[in-house]
Formats: C-alpha cells, structure tokens, sequence
C-alpha cells in the first residue's frame, strides 16, 4: 500500500471514531499505520493539545458580565418588536375589517346594477363586468361584517 | 446547574443557550477557550491581546448564537467569528493587509510566545512540546473536534488539500517522536 492509502486508513479511523475491521485488518500487516493508530489512542488519553490554556475565573467574569447585558438588550428589543408587531397587526386587521365593509357594499351596489341592466347595455360598458372586482384586490377569507349581522 | 452542563454534549448546550441560558454558554467558553485563543496565537497574536479578541468573539457568538446551525461546526463557526474579530481590530489599527488575513499552515514563522514557549519546553517529554499553535489547532481540530477537512480549511482559512497535508506531516512528525 502507498503512503497515500495509509493516509486514507488513519483519515477513516479517526472519521470513524475508531478503526474498523479492515483498518484493523491492515494495521496488523503496515507498521507505519499500526503505530500511527496507537498514537491516535495516545493522543486521545492525554487530551487535546489547546487544553492546557484554561480560561482564567477573571476572563470567565467579564463574559458573564456582558452575557448578561447581552440578554437583557435581546429581551428590552424583543419587548419593542412584540409591541410594534402588536400595533402592526392591529393597523392590518382595521384596514382589513374596512376594505371588506367598503367591497361588500360596492359589490352590492353592482349586484344592483346588474339586475336592472340588461345583457347589451352589460357588454357596451367595460367598467362594469361581473367578477372584476375580485380579480383586481384579491381578498383576505374574513367573515364579513353583514355576515356577522345575520 | 453547572455540574450537569459539564456531561452534556455541544448542541446540548448550544441548545440551552438559545434559549438564554448563560451558564450553557459559559461551558461552552470552558471547552472552546484553548482551540480560539491558540488560532488567534497562530496569527502571530500576542497572548493578551488573543484573550481580548477572543472574549469579543464569544460574547459576539453568543449574541449570534440564533444564528448557527448546529448541522455545521460550531467550533468551525467560532473560529471564523475570531477571525472576523481579529480582521477588524487590524482594520482599526490601520494594520489590515489581505495578504496576512489568512492562516498559512505550511509556512508560518514559530510565533510562539516566550510564555507559550517556556511551558512547552518544560514538557520535553510530552509529545505536544514544540507544536506551533496552529499545529495545534489542527490536530484539536481534527482528531478532538472530527471536523472535515473541508470543514477545517474553511475555519482557518486555508484549503482543504493543504490542510489535509499539513495534518499528515504533523502525523508523521508526532509517529517518529512517539516511536523514539
Ligand atoms: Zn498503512
């Protein structure tokens, strides 16, 4: 096996936390892997290399401190984003609740026109057709305030 | 509180940090504080100005922590938040060049610190004396933390083939002192 190969049988052992059957397999027959692989058990006893710089109890204060007015900074902007959505949605829901009253009793007033026109006078004018209004302000499905009424 | 943060695992914690729990994301700085503060030494940073980057950089983490997704590294995700941080400290300074931005394994200088030094050659015997800490990181990176080397090049900064070659001679390296 090349250098290569070996390199593939350590990346996998270590990819699979721990050597499987055929890493196993080569390691008995390739000594570079086989000590390559009692390092790594080594290496893992002893721990990570970075380990010995410890963060210092004085460091470890001076993140909580700030952790801490990060957490209530997140809290004071998340208070002011719930009011101003709250606001928002209530600004939506009158405007909504307007709109239908307004088409409701616009579309009553075509039903109307309907009725008393007849098919001739309908075609010859283009500003009254059946349906236009929906199509042109698509709606939100909220009961209406006649159907509240009934 | 804090005993049981000690046997849960990294999302775990990430977990209970987004959800506001600070003593979660101090363990998380327990366990990450080596691994951030020996990549910024690998810039050539020195020691006290690495621990002011690097509480930058976790306290950034934490405000961004909604950010992360934990599919990803999250050591790989504070490694680049420390290397942002420490970008624009060089900016602020006026010191900034794009050259210098990223960490080239193959050919850094041994920017040890004295300090860095004395306590590595106080442990001759110790295989880890006389690793550069970006060799360091690499190696806490790698067979610790199981990144990818794709992962890996991304957080330092580097490409996955060198970082992948780099690793393999710091294996060979580390084999011949271990077999002496
Ligand atoms: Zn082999």
């Amino acid at each position: 096996m090349s250098a290569k190969d070996c390199e593939k049988i350590i990346d996998q052992a270590i990819e699979k936390h721990g050597a499987d059957a055929a890493t196993q397999a080569h390691a008995r027959t390739c000594p570079k892997c086989a000590a390559t692989l009692a390092l790594l058990a080594l290496l893992k006893t002893s721990g990570s290399p970075v380990s010995d710089l410890k963060p210092s109890a004085a460091f470890l204060g001076r993140i909580e401190s700030s952790l801490a007015t990060s957490a209530s900074e997140a809290a004071a902007t998340g208070a002011l984003k719930s009011k101003l959505l709250a606001a928002a949605i209530g600004v939506a829901l009158t405007a909504t609740v307007a709109w239908t009253v307004v088409s409701q009793s616009k579309k009553s007033d075509v039903a109307k026109t309907q009725t008393q026109t007849s098919q001739g006078e309908m075609r010859a004018d283009p500003d009254v057709r059946a349906g236009e209004n929906d199509a042109a302000f698509p709606q939100l499905q909220l009961p209406s305030a006649t159907d509240e009424l009934k | 509180m804090t005993s049981n943060n000690e046997n849960l695992d990294s999302n775990e914690l990430i977990e209970l940090a987004r959800n506001g729990q600070k003593q979660a994301f101090t363990m998380l700085v327990k366990r990450h504080y080596g691994t951030v503060m020996y990549y910024l030494m690998g810039f050539g940073v020195k020691k006290p100005d690495a621990e002011d980057i690097a509480q930058e950089a976790f306290i950034n983490a934490f405000r961004k922590i909604d950010q992360f997704r934990t599919s990803g590294s999250f050591v790989g995700w504070l490694l680049r938040i420390a290397r942002n941080q420490h970008i624009d400290k060089l900016r602020k300074e006026k010191k900034f060049d794009t050259t210098g931005s990223e960490l080239d394994l193959l050919n850094l200088p041994d920017d040890r610190t004295p300090e860095v030094q004395v306590v590595s050659d106080a442990a001759v015997e110790d295989l880890y004396s006389g690793l550069k800490p970006q060799e360091k990181v690499l190696l806490d990176l790698r067979v610790f933390q199981q990144m990818s080397f794709a992962e890996i090049a991304e957080a330092l900064g580097s490409t996955e083939g060198n970082a992948r070659l780099v690793f393999h001679r710091l294996i060979v390296r580390l084999r011949s002192k271990f077999r002496s």
